[in-house]
């Protein structure tokens, strides 16, 4: 059953149920128990009355007794099993052969047919003082019709039953009415879950919630603060993709719709159409990059790892941006006294490589300095690369890993998106590194570290 | 009509300054902020379109430099961000206009046209000086209802008269609002030019529409 209330209410029903026909039943049978005792007790009452009555002498049992106040059923028989005395109606009745010994009240089918209950008791008779022996003891049996007992306890029987039956029909109504309530926080929450809209995620109002819903809505609030953030994160980069994308664009529309605003000659046209296909070309790499960097990282595929020769790599890259540095007058100086064997993906590693040797080359000032530096520290490589010319404050340093953050909006070429090192970041978290930045006194510096071989 | 063009992605700033110039805009087209703002207060531009992510001298930065001087330009601003924010921090930095990249080359010239209307004070693109019609969107020219075909100089000369129609209009002037810098022209240019209009404007038994004030330049239509 998939209701937590229907559930709730069954289970409460059926308790009740269980209870009441317990209460009820138990009840009944002290009824019957105290109703056939008060019963029986009378019968051995008058049982007594008519033993009290028999004597012994010197011609054995008698019995005396005014007709007047005998009962309508009862019969007497000596010790021999011969009869005494006994009412018109029980004269007839052959009464259970019992032992001897045998006490108590039976149920006894009177004459006639009618259902009764017989008192059996066993007394012995007074004795005269002129009797010889000792008397032994009689039987007395007194017999009543059980009908108005049985008539008693079924009226009861049915009072118990109208009773019951009214409190179960109580506490369905009093269940179905407290179940319901006492779920109602649990509602008011699925309500408030469902308003909330994707793009404002608020947190739940768990003020008046009941303490044992308390941890799920902290929980769930919990989630709710990862997911906005989550989603500010993927709107913001979204923003900032299409923004990134958005000036290309409009280059190639501008040169495009220039084409065709009037008749051209040929060369004209090659001009721009050329010009228009370069910019597709740099649009496909900013794609690429926003694709590298919103990729998510998949610990299920794991990129390929080999060893790999640090210094080798980094001065690989370097010959892509020594002209550039050169054209500035800027020095760049080795410091490469690491054992700079580590295991990398090399792609991976050659992006974040290329990214900080073109960013320090392309930000060191005119006449500056560029270190590359690396060394070993507990089972990593440390790479550290320097520019000086730094116009960033040691404050913005941590933000030059946010996508599309440019340092300096008025200087960087467009070329750049500003996910450079955001990528670079990335890339050397999944090679289970880091990558961080720090601004001093001019200098930025990027400090990667991974695992050496 | 002069316009400057300040934007550093040159696939844009090269075909809004060749739109432009083939429209009939005397343009001048820099990528860098700061020399966008030494032209655009050393230069009478009729309108500046300024993109807002420049080197040098950030757009909103050049934006209220040049509105911190008085009479400066209209100016349209171009950029990537289209949120509100950025629309309205424009338009508050003293943008007269905003155009979102990508945007269409005819809008930009309709814009840049209805912003040079506006500095002049004009809202209707057709002027009219006594029987002479100029279309300043169409580019067509008429008297008393009769074609006068221009040449693009021509026509540039005549629509800087006609937006000044009434005043006085020195030769310095109009050499300012017809040529870029682009241009290497003499400097009796504009004197030559006159001569081709009014040989093509005034037809016997009119009155001349360009008349000469000694030492001061031209006036179209009555002076007022």
């Amino acid at each position: 059953m998939r209701s937590l209330s229907a559930r709730l209410i069954l289970g409460a029903i059926l308790g009740a149920f269980l209870v009441t026909g317990l209460c009820g039943g138990t009840l009944y049978g002290l009824i019957e128990r105290d109703l056939t005792g008060q019963f029986d007790a009378a019968l051995v009452a008058r049982a007594r009355g008519l033993g009290a009555m028999v004597e012994y002498d010197e011609d054995g049992y008698q019995f005396e007794a005014e007709d007047a106040g005998l009962p309508r059923h009862f019969l007497i028989r000596r010790p021999d099993g011969r009869l005494l005395a006994a009412s018109d109606q029980m004269r007839a009745i052959d009464l259970p052969d019992l032992p001897a010994t045998d006490e108590g009240v039976i149920p006894l089918a009177l004459p006639g047919g009618d259902p009764g209950r017989a008192a059996l008791l066993r007394l012995t008779p007074r004795a005269d003082r002129d009797a010889g022996n000792t008397p032994a003891p009689v039987l007395v049996v007194v017999a009543e019709p059980s009908q108005p007992l049985r008539d008693e306890l079924s009226r009861m029987g049915w009072l118990i039953v109208i009773a019951a039956a009214a409190a179960m029909a109580m506490s369905v109504l009093v269940i179905r009415l407290v179940v319901p309530g006492g779920l109602r926080p649990l509602t008011r929450i699925a309500t408030q879950i469902g308003q909330l809209r994707a793009d404002a995620l608020e947190p739940i109002d768990a003020s008046g919630a009941p303490r044992e819903l308390l941890p799920v809505i902290q929980q769930l609030n919990a989630l709710l603060g990862r997911m906005q953030e989550t989603l500010r994160r993927e709107k913001e980069f979204a923003a900032g993709a299409a923004h990134e994308l958005r000036t290309p664009l409009a280059g190639i529309r501008a040169k495009l719709e220039l084409a065709l605003s009037r008749d051209r000659q040929p060369d004209e046209h090659r001009k721009l159409e050329q010009s228009a296909l370069e910019i597709s070309v740099s649009m496909q790499a900013i794609v690429q990059n926003l694709l590298l960097l919103a990729r998510p990282e998949s610990p299920d595929t794991p990129r390929p790892r080999e060893q790999l020769d640090l210094h080798n790599l980094l001065r690989d890259q370097w010959q892509n941006f020594a002209a550039a540095a050169a054209a500035k007058d800027a020095t760049i100086d080795w410091d490469l006294r690491a054992r700079g064997l580590i295991h990398a993906d090399r792609q991976a590693l050659q992006i974040v490589l290329s990214n900080l040797l073109e960013n320090a080359a392309e930000y060191v000032n005119a006449g500056g300095n560029i270190h590359v530096h690396t060394a070993n520290e507990a089972g990593l490589v440390i790479l550290r690369v320097r520019n000086s010319g730094c116009r960033l404050n040691p404050g913005q340093a941590g933000r030059v890993f946010e996508p599309f953050w440019r340092g300096d909006e008025s200087r960087t070429e467009r070329a750049h998106a500003g996910l450079g090192l955001a990528i670079c970041r990335r890339m050397t978290t999944s090679m289970g590194g880091d990558l961080e930045a720090a601004v001093a006194e001019g200098w930025f510096t990027a400090c990667l570290r991974l695992p050496a071989a | 009509m002069r316009v400057l063009v300040v934007e550093d992605y040159a696939p844009i700033r090269e075909s809004v300054l060749q739109t432009l110039t083939e429209e009939g805009f005397a343009v001048d087209a820099t990528g860098d902020g700061k020399e966008g703002l030494w032209y655009a207060t050393t230069n009478p531009y009729d309108a500046i379109v300024l993109d807002l992510n420049l080197p040098g001298l950030a757009g909103l930065d050049v934006l209220k430099q040049l509105r911190g001087r008085s009479g400066s330009a209209p100016v349209l601003v171009l950029t990537a961000r289209d949120g509100v924010d950025d629309r309205v921090k424009g338009l508050n930095a003293g943008a007269d206009d905003y155009l979102v990249k990508p945007f269409a080359m005819a809008e930009l010239v309709s814009r840049v046209r209805a912003l040079v209307r506006r500095g002049y004070g004009r809202k209707n693109p057709v002027i009219r000086v006594a029987d002479l019609t100029i279309d300043t969107t169409a580019r067509k020219v008429s008297r008393a209802g009769k074609d006068v075909e221009l040449t693009a100089r021509e026509f540039a000369l005549l629509e800087y008269l006609a937006m000044r129609a009434g005043q006085v209009v020195s030769r310095s002037e109009i050499w300012e609002h017809v040529y870029d810098f682009g241009s290497d022209a003499e400097s009796n240019v504009v004197d030559v030019y006159i001569g081709y209009l009014r040989r093509k404007l005034d037809q016997r038994g009119k009155p001349r529409l360009i008349s000469t004030r000694r030492g001061q330049g031209y006036v179209l239509g009555g002076a007022g």
